[in-house]
């Protein structure tokens, strides 16, 4: 059988490109925005800071489990441990190496991203036109200290760092360690261009205490000095939030870590969803523990009568045993509505800063004043400082330290490297300690990645 | 040269043509009734039928040996008929012609057969025998076809004739004489006379002829015997033998060269496919191009999912039932028409199509279990308890509280948590609809199955597939235009665990709680379960991926004029994939009130348009034929990515509805646009049919790269010889003799899109309500093309008329200008950057593959084939490895799989604690790098196969065996599950042989909680203890099936059935100590033992 089968019409080749190389220019993703665009306008440059703090939160200066905070306390003498993962266990047993723990890589990582970020703000500002002064102010204020936030961080956990300004990973990759010292140097030179360039009050941020401000920036600064040791600097500058008139301590202890408490100076926003504070989700233990409670130094370390026991620690018992824990944060569950935020810098630290500042330069009249507006607070008598030597009141700045700073931010482990007591303190606790466990070993893969990094010993 | 300028860009070619077309049932009588025009002068009679063929659209077969085909001719014709002119020409040379069915083939022979010796000898006297008697009969094919022109000679002498048009012969033999039947492409038949006078024979096609196989390379077709490539095919028939759900899974073993190995044994799970070794220093550069009917197909997962499969493999949503063939590129010549694609090879895969004859109905359905074929030998519940109260005793440390094995536990309990966590059986069922047919011209295939694997997990899992495919060609009848449409669907349902079970099936001690209370809820144990929750929350934490996949593409071609044609290729892939994660709240121990659930919804698109049209010339030139082909490729892959949290649901039931959320947040929105241009060309000479010459080239032009280096050049140069041809042309010994040689250079782009810009991505949570942007990248706007230099040289040759066929080839393979991720320390902000690193790696190996038709006589047949690949990787040079990142991970001059590591030294007699060389001399062996050490080697020495297949009447079996020589990684430290023994943890009866007291020299360091022994446990894991030899050998595939004798099915109106077993990993001989020896991912489940039984019938 034979069909007829008219016309048919083929368009073989359909190519009508004017010019390939125009083919192959792609835009770029709808998702991303190339750098230069970002801080075209202040909404992008805002967001680039919000980006950072948006990681802070999710990381590890934002109170989850692999946080500083949780570091701090396991090497320190603040949990018991009760995970077996090898993270909890070697922090725990300060049997740190380079290879086996990956919070402190995390976190190693997790910093110097914050730097870099912190950089590339700096960078895209200095080369845009197109943001007014006070958009940039905010924005290069906010992101020296957010870089000086970091190195604090990083010289008290890991020592001697490389010391990163810029973006150029020709340059960066290669980097030595630089002296504390020197870091310190850096820090105290970005906070105080901070202190400039930063307001005084929230309206940046709607009232809401999310963004460091100039008092952040104070706040850091003071402790930075106290840290070195300046004394006199660490005492003037808390002086100045003293005497600013916009924090004041909660008479409640339950309203201290509440979002925009009178006490915070700094605060990170949850942005986990459903969540209020990670640090609520992962310290309160609800069942057989799995990570940590708190240990019996701290829980038992607490005067009589000091309504922080009863506010701030929290107790559960199961099959007849009992454990204690960190009760700052009181929000368990997802799903409540936010009312707190992860406090990172509050007010009360920086009494406690000026005591040991005034205490160091021997005006111990001035410190115990300075610890008795703290144990005021925790409706503890207040101490007669007739008689006292100094280092009688630095003992005492070390207990209330210990006691009102428990389980935040690893103070308490930062307090025993700084005092030169920690060998004596945790050798009789930990099984294996040595003194060179004071600093965590710079992880492996920074080392094999650059041969200029040098462990620590 | 054609690639310099890629301005070609502008072809809008319109061909309209008005022609006859002719329906259905093209006859034999047909072909020979087409009408042709030809005007030839002076050429010889070879040449002339060359021309024939390509004027009339046929092929003849004949044998060059017997047949003299030297003399001059001369034709003048203008609409005759072929059959006519084929008369004309050829009846006074006492040449016979016959059509046969298949391809248009027309078979010459000599009309007298007087001789089958050739020519040459023809002088010699041949002593005249007595014949005692004429026997005569009918040849036919299996489908029952009369064959004309079958040879049948009368064995041991020169007595011969050949069958007529109808298939008929006759012969005059001596007294019990045998004879053998023998036809191009068709298996010899020898059958001895004994008395009878009527001898029917029933031909089988041979497929291993050389001359009968046509190569898919991409963009032409090759004759098997005049290819200058190296190619490796798997076909139908072999996958069909295989009960799996994936075309990967068929692919193991079968190729050398290739390794392909299967990462996990759960549905769906993603194959790694290494082509002649690792080219590129990057760890995720390695993958082959997969290219499906013509449109390049994605390599890894559409989604961005959170599954178990990190990377769900997309060739899951190819059916296997569907493919014709998968042809595997290798070398230069076969690649580089691929460019910047080809270097870690090219994997063609090719579906089904229709084929002239009568219409055909396939039914082929199967069904069988699958499960873990082997289990680790695990402490029971008494060594167990040893263990751990050895650890104590060691340590002297009390029981702490959290010890719940020690303290709350019931420590009389034993479970086997292998057998009751993936200890199950899986269920295997497939259905596959095949329905074929066409006439001369228009051929259709459409076909849809239906496949569904189980899990052996603890649950309900499995995945369930459901597949089309449709395939329509037709051509004109005078040939010149011709159009194939394909078209794939598949939808993929994927049910999974949200982790494989078979980490807390290897770790949970035998003395672990009861997964349910006695009322049958879950059994919670207060809070006590080691570190995971009770295991029968991953029943309930649903995580699902529905995946659609699309292929669809047009094959249009039309001669403009004798031996031009213009062709092109236009192809479209939609590769759709949603992921739903349910975490419902049921799945969470009560004691923790919490009171909400999430879920999930991923959603994951890649869409890949092609279009390709080239220019095809064929011309005769001198004593050759030329080919030359030229096109352009225009593609555009653009893939998307959404991933939404939805959180906050009261109620579990609602956890799939979006707007039952109590909010919804955006973890990722990826979008990446990918676009490639090139144009490419092929020159192809054939020289008499023993010398072959072929030039291919390329240049690419590839969006993934900065504007200073979006264009490069590749191109290949290959070269065969059959010199058999010239020197052993009488050889009784070699009947087939070639070398083949190529040379050229490829290109691997498996970098990520957009590396050379600089820019911002959104944070997943807001912050203050405000999008957040963080930098996406480092990014180098400088960096260039990697580049592959690959050499091979190859022999093939056949022995005793091919019986015995063998090819060895030798390859190397260099990759240089490295285009790695640049790993960076951390201090830079990130871990890597695009860069181009002046290091050069070698790849070399040794191919080697073998087929031998052991037996064919009668009713049994017998053929074994064999492979075996002999590779080798080579970090060749490396300047200032030194101070760069990889100092401490590689060396100059050793594979990349030898890294360095500490150098244990085994287990301290007094401590008890595994111990490490001190290279540095600082008192401690695990400095790094001061106590690192380059490992012995790691790696595959040698791997391949062997493959046996013998036939008895309407029974075949086919089975394969796989070898692998490796040295691979322990048990230990292939997985996170085990650690330290003496924790809280199961571990392998191994262990048993620990040190026990001071002066014991034993393997494995004591029982103990210490962080000091976990570090050295750690430390161990990370030297060149580690290794372990992991080589084995597997019955990898075992096929047995019995073709029902027609006389039983006749009456079913079927035209034949087959019955079948199959198997799949059956046996494996190892002294690896862990579930499997093949490397999957890190606490994975192996592939499992799967056995099905089936039958397949066509009407």
């Amino acid at each position: 059988m034979k069909v007829k089968v008219f016309a048919i019409v083929v368009i073989l080749l359909i190519v009508s490109l004017s010019s390939c190389r125009e083919f192959l220019e792609i835009d770029t993703p709808k998702t991303q925005i190339v750098r230069h665009k970002v801080f075209e306008n202040s909404e992008g440059a805002r967001a680039a800071v919000f980006g950072i703090l948006s990681q802070m939160s999710m990381g590890g200066f934002g109170g989850i489990s692999s946080s500083v905070t949780v570091m701090g306390g396991l090497s320190s003498d603040e949990f018991l441990n009760h995970s077996t993962s090898q993270n909890n266990v070697t922090l725990y047993s300060n049997s740190l190496t380079p290879i086996n723990n990956s919070v402190v890589t995390t976190n190693w990582n997790d910093m110097y991203l914050i730097v870099y970020e912190a950089n590339s703000i700096l960078e895209g500002c200095e080369s845009s036109g197109g943001l007014s002064t006070n958009v940039r102010s905010q924005v290069v204020g906010e992101a020296k200290f957010i870089r000086a936030f970091s190195y604090f961080y990083l010289i008290n956990l890991f020592g001697d760092v490389p010391l990163v300004t810029g973006t150029d990973y020709s340059i960066n990759k290669s980097l030595s360690r630089a002296a504390v010292s020197d870091v310190y140097n850096q820090i105290e030179k970005d906070l105080k261009e901070s202190q400039t360039l930063l307001l005084s009050d929230y309206s940046m941020s709607g009232d809401e205490k999310v963004e460091p401000n100039k008092w952040a920036a104070t706040a850091l600064l003071a402790r930075a000095y106290l840290y070195q040791e300046k004394c006199a600097d660490a005492e003037s500058q808390s002086t100045l939030i003293i005497n600013s008139n916009v924090f004041s301590l909660e008479s409640n202890l339950n309203s201290v870590f509440l979002k925009n408490s009178k006490e915070a100076i700094w605060q990170l926003m949850p942005v986990s969803p459903g969540v209020n504070t990670n640090e609520g989700e992962i310290m309160i233990i609800a069942s057989n523990p799995t990570r940590w409670s708190l240990s019996t130094s701290v829980s038992g370390g607490f005067e009589v009568n000091d309504k922080r026991s009863a506010s701030w620690t929290g107790s559960f018992t199961i099959s007849g045993k009992q454990y204690r824990y960190p009760f700052k944060y009181k929000v368990r569950l997802r799903n409540q509505p936010v009312t707190e935020y992860y406090m990172v810098l509050r007010f009360a630290e920086q009494y406690l800063i000026r005591a040991e500042a005034r205490a160091m330069q021997n005006n111990l009249p001035g410190a115990v004043s300075d610890l008795n507006t703290i144990r005021t607070r925790a409706g503890l008598p207040l101490i007669d400082a007739t008689g006292l030597t100094q280092t009688d009141v630095l003992g005492l700045v070390t207990k209330e330290r210990r006691s009102e700073l428990f389980a935040e931010f690893g103070h308490r482990w930062f307090d025993l490297k700084r005092s030169g007591t920690i060998d004596a303190v945790l050798g009789p606790l930990k099984a294996d300690w040595q003194p060179k466990d004071a600093l965590f070993p710079i992880p492996q893969a920074e080392i094999t990645a650059n041969p200029n990094i040098i462990q620590n010993p | 040269m054609i690639l310099k300028h890629l301005r070609m860009c502008i072809l809008v070619i319109v061909a309209l043509a008005t022609t006859t077309l002719k329906a259905q049932g093209a006859s034999r009588q047909e072909v020979l009734d087409v009408e042709i025009t030809i005007s030839l002068k002076d050429v010889t009679l070879k040449q002339a039928l060359q021309e024939i063929e390509l004027v009339a659209k046929i092929k003849f077969v004949y044998s060059r040996s017997y047949l003299n085909l030297d003399d001059k001719v001369t034709i003048d014709v203008a609409g005759k008929k072929l059959g006519q002119l084929l008369e004309e020409l050829l009846t006074p040379r006492s040449i016979k012609f016959a059509v046969h069915d298949s391809e248009n083939f027309v078979v010459l022979t000599q009309a007298k057969m007087r001789s089958v010796i050739p020519i040459d000898e023809e002088r010699t006297p041949v002593a005249i025998p007595a014949y005692a008697a004429r026997i005569s009969g009918k040849v036919t094919d299996v489908a029952g076809g009369s064959m004309a022109g079958v040879n049948v000679v009368e064995k041991g002498t020169t007595n011969g004739t050949s069958s007529d048009a109808t298939g008929v012969y006759s012969l005059e033999v001596t007294d019990n004489a045998i004879l053998i039947f023998s036809f191009i492409g068709f298996k010899s038949v020898e059958v001895s006379i004994t008395g009878r006078t009527v001898i029917d024979v029933t031909m089988e096609e041979d497929q291993s002829v050389l001359d009968a196989v046509l190569v898919n390379a991409g963009y032409w077709k090759v004759n098997e015997r005049e290819q200058t490539g190296s190619i490796s095919r798997v076909t139908a028939e072999e996958i069909q033998r295989q009960p799996v759900g994936n075309p990967m899974a068929a692919l193991i073993g079968r190729m050398p060269g290739v390794n392909v190995s299967q990462s996990s044994g759960m549905p769906g799970a993603p194959f790694t496919i290494q082509i002649r070794g690792r080219n590129s220093l990057r760890t995720d550069g390695n993958r082959p191009l997969y290219v499906v009917d013509g449109v390049p197909f994605p390599s890894n997962s559409v989604g961005v999912g959170y599954s178990v499969l990190a990377n769900p493999s997309p060739l899951n949503s190819i059916n296997p039932a569907d493919i014709e063939s998968i042809e595997i590129l290798k070398d230069a010549d076969a690649t580089a028409i691929y460019g910047t694609r080809g270097a870690n090879g090219v994997v063609l895969i090719t579906t089904k199509k229709g084929g002239p004859g009568k219409t055909k109905l396939d039914l082929n359905f199967y069904t069988g279990i699958g499960k873990v074929g082997h289990f680790m030998d695990l402490l029971n519940t008494e060594q167990y308890l040893t263990m751990r109260r050895e650890a104590h005793k060691n340590d002297g440390t009390p029981i702490a509280f959290s010890e719940y094995d020690l303290t709350e536990w019931d420590t009389t309990r034993y479970t086997d948590w292998q057998k009751v966590l993936i200890g199950g059986t899986s269920r295997v069922t497939s259905a596959q609809l095949s329905f074929s047919g066409g006439g001369e011209n228009t051929h259709f295939q459409f076909g849809t199955g239906y496949y569904s694997e189980g899990s052996v997990f603890l649950g309900d899992f499995g995945d369930k597939k459901l597949s089309t495919h449709f395939s329509l060609s037709h051509q004109s009848p005078d040939k010149r235009f011709s159009i194939l449409v394909q078209n794939s669907f598949v939808i993929d349902n994927n049910k999974l665990p949200l982790a494989d079970l078979t980490a807390r099936a290897l770790m949970l001690p035998p003395v672990a709680p009861a997964l349910y209370t006695e009322d049958g809820s879950i059994n919670w144990q207060n809070g006590t379960w080691p570190m995971y929750s009770n295991p029968l929350i991953f029943d309930l934490l649903d995580y699902t991926i529905n995946s659609e996949n699309l292929i669809s593409n047009v094959n249009l071609g039309y001669e403009i004029f004798r031996g031009l044609r213009v062709k092109a290729n236009v192809g479209y892939n939609l590769l759709h994939s949603k992921d739903l994660n349910l975490a419902p709240i049921a799945a969470n121990d009560p004691i923790l009130g919490i009171t909400t659930g999430y879920s999930d919804h991923t959603t994951g698109l890649t869409s890949t348009w092609i279009v390709e049209p080239q220019v095809e010339y064929v011309r005769e030139i001198g004593r050759g034929t030329l080919t030359v082909l030229a096109g352009t490729t225009i593609q555009q892959t653009t893939r998307s990515a959404e991933s939404i949290r939805a959180d906050g649901y009261a109620n579990d039931a609602l956890l799939e509805n979006l707007a039952s959320a109590a909010q919804l947040f955006v973890l990722t929105s990826d979008f990446t646009d990918y676009r490639y241009n090139a144009v490419f060309g092929r020159v192809n000479y054939n020289l008499g049919g023993k010398y072959f010459f072929n030039v291919t080239g390329r240049r690419d032009g590839s969006s993934r790269f900065g504007p200073t280096k979006t264009f490069a050049n590749f191109g290949a140069i290959g070269a065969a010889w059959i010199f058999s041809e010239q020197f052993f042309k009488n050889s009784s010994l070699l009947s087939f003799g070639k070398i083949r040689t190529s040379f050229g250079v490829t290109g691997n782009d498996q970098i990520a899109d957009y590396g050379y810009l600089d820019s911002y991505s959104a944070t997943v949570y807001p912050y203050q309500g405000k999008s957040g942007l963080v930098p996406t990248r480092l990014a180098n706007p400088d960096y260039g093309w990697e580049k592959t230099l690959k050499a091979e040289a190859a022999m093939e040759l056949g022995f005793f008329k091919d019986r015995l066929g063998l090819t060895a080839a030798y390859y190397r393979n260099e990759s240089s200008n490295q285009l790695t991720g640049y790993n960076l320390p951390r201090i830079t902000g990130f871990s890597s950057i695009q860069y181009n690193l002046p290091a050069t790696l070698r790849n070399t190996g040794f191919e080697l593959s073998i087929r031998s038709s052991n037996v064919q006589r009668g009713d049994i047949t017998w053929t074994t084939s064999l492979n075996l690949t002999i590779p080798r990787n080579k970090l060749v040079s490396y300047p200032g490895i030194e101070t760069s990142p990889n100092a401490n991970q590689w060396e100059v001059g050793k594979p990349l799989t030898t890294s360095k590591k500490f150098h244990y030294v085994g287990v301290d007699t007094q401590t008890g604690l595994y111990q490490f060389e001190d290279l540095n001399g600082n008192g401690t062996g695990t400095d790094s790098p001061g106590d690192l050490v380059a490992t012995g080697f790691v790696g595959q020495k040698y791997f391949g196969s062997i493959t046996n297949s013998i036939q008895y009447r309407g029974l075949e079996l086919n089975f394969m065996f796989q070898y692998v020589n490796q040295a691979g990684r322990k048990y230990s430290t292939v997985t996170t599950t085990f650690s330290t023994p003496g924790q809280m943890t199961n571990q392998p009866v191994q262990v048993l042989e620990r040190w026990q007291q001071p002066g014991d020299d034993a393997a494995i360091q004591k029982f103990t909680m210490s962080s000091a022994a976990s570090n050295a446990y750690l430390a161990s894991s990370l030297s060149d203890n580690l290794v372990d030899n992991s080589s084995f050998v597997r019955l990898k595939n075992v096929s047995l099936s019995y073709g029902i004798p027609e006389r039983f099915t006749k009456s079913w109106k079927v035209q034949s059935t087959r019955i079948f077993l199959q198997g799949q990993n059956l046996i494996t001989f190892t002294d690896y100590i862990g579930m499997d020896p093949e490397p999957t991912i890190p606490n994975g489940l192996p592939p499992l033992r799967v056995l099905t039984a089936g039958v397949q019938v066509s009407i």
